[in-house]
């Protein structure tokens, strides 16, 4: 329950308060925007008693027991990780950032919402 | 066979001209083996100026001891002769999977993708004891081809979940491709 309680915290801060703010920092909200969306997955693992220590393991899981929802999550995972270790060029643009919250986090987090309730 | 091995720094060992990679057979002086993990795990082919790393061989790859992945590199070292080599060989079947697996995944991406590089990184503490990393050259955003390589890579780890896969797409933005790929990569053919 604390996964699913830290997913939808995240995923409400960046919808009332710093969607507003994407022009100056779209690489922070993508980055918030996956760590909502690895606390929905772990929400749903948690339940069976998964726990992950790295990505590269939960990102393994997801592709095998969630494959409705990998190819947002992983999208979410990867421009993440050029957020946060590229150089600027590596940022996601507005647009991008816009799509990871609007469209690719919704799908994780529905999908996630409707297999633990 | 010469058994000239060629030490060069710490953890970079230079294996002999005369042991091709493309033999399937690498070979290495009792001495190596006898050192740390860390210290044999890069090995420069002084012939083709390539390095090949070596990561401890695990399960379900069950042969011979070692697999062996070339290392990218173009700098060498002095030498020095090893009298007491002794001679092993090195199963390679299981690098030649894991590249067939990655040029099998570059072939089925989309148009759109520019290049696509890879890299068996050591991770010797968890099976299967390496990782393939992959990076997928785009030269800007492309919402569709995105979506594309990742659903691609969903197939691919689900069709080898013996392997580990991670995978970055990079927007090229008017960069060299080589500025944005880190020089340990491989380009799939």
């Amino acid at each position: 329950m604390e996964n699913l309680i830290k997913a939808r915290r995240n995923r409400q801060i960046i919808l009332n308060h710093l969607l507003k703010l994407v022009a100056e920092c779209p690489e922070w909200i993508a980055v918030i925007a996956f760590y909502s969306a690895l606390h929905f997955v772990d929400a749903y693992y948690a339940k069976m008693n998964i726990y992950f220590q790295r990505h590269v393991d939960r990102n393994k899981e997801v592709s095998n027991s969630l494959p409705d929802i990998f190819a947002s999550y992983f999208k979410l995972y990867d421009i993440s990780v050029n957020s946060r270790y590229g150089c600027v060029k590596d940022n996601p643009t507005v647009g991008e950032a816009e799509n990871l919250v609007n469209e690719d986090l919704p799908v994780v987090a529905d999908f996630i919402e409707d297999l633990v309730h | 066979m010469s058994t000239l091995l060629q030490k060069q720094e710490t953890d970079v060992w230079m294996i002999s001209p005369d042991y091709l990679l493309d033999q399937a057979y690498l070979v290495l002086s009792n001495t190596c083996m006898q050192t740390t993990a860390t210290e044999r795990s890069k090995i420069l082919d002084s012939m083709s100026g390539k390095c090949y790393l070596f990561v401890p061989q695990k399960r379900p790859f069950t042969t011979s001891g070692f697999l062996a992945e070339s290392w990218r590199t173009t700098t060498l070292f002095p030498a020095f002769e090893s009298k007491d080599a002794e001679v092993f060989s090195l199963d390679l079947s299981c690098l030649i999977s894991a590249r067939k697996t990655v040029e099998s995944f570059s072939a089925d991406l989309q148009t759109g993708v520019e290049d696509v590089f890879y890299n068996i990184e050591d991770d010797p503490d968890h099976d299967p004891g390496f990782m393939i990393s992959i990076l997928v050259v785009i030269p800007e955003s492309n919402r569709d081809v995105e979506h594309g390589v990742y659903a691609s890579l969903g197939k691919l780890m689900r069709n080898n979940s013996e392997l580990l896969f991670d995978l970055h797409i990079v927007k090229r933005r008017g960069r060299q491709t080589r500025q944005v790929v880190p020089p340990e990569f491989q380009k799939v053919k």
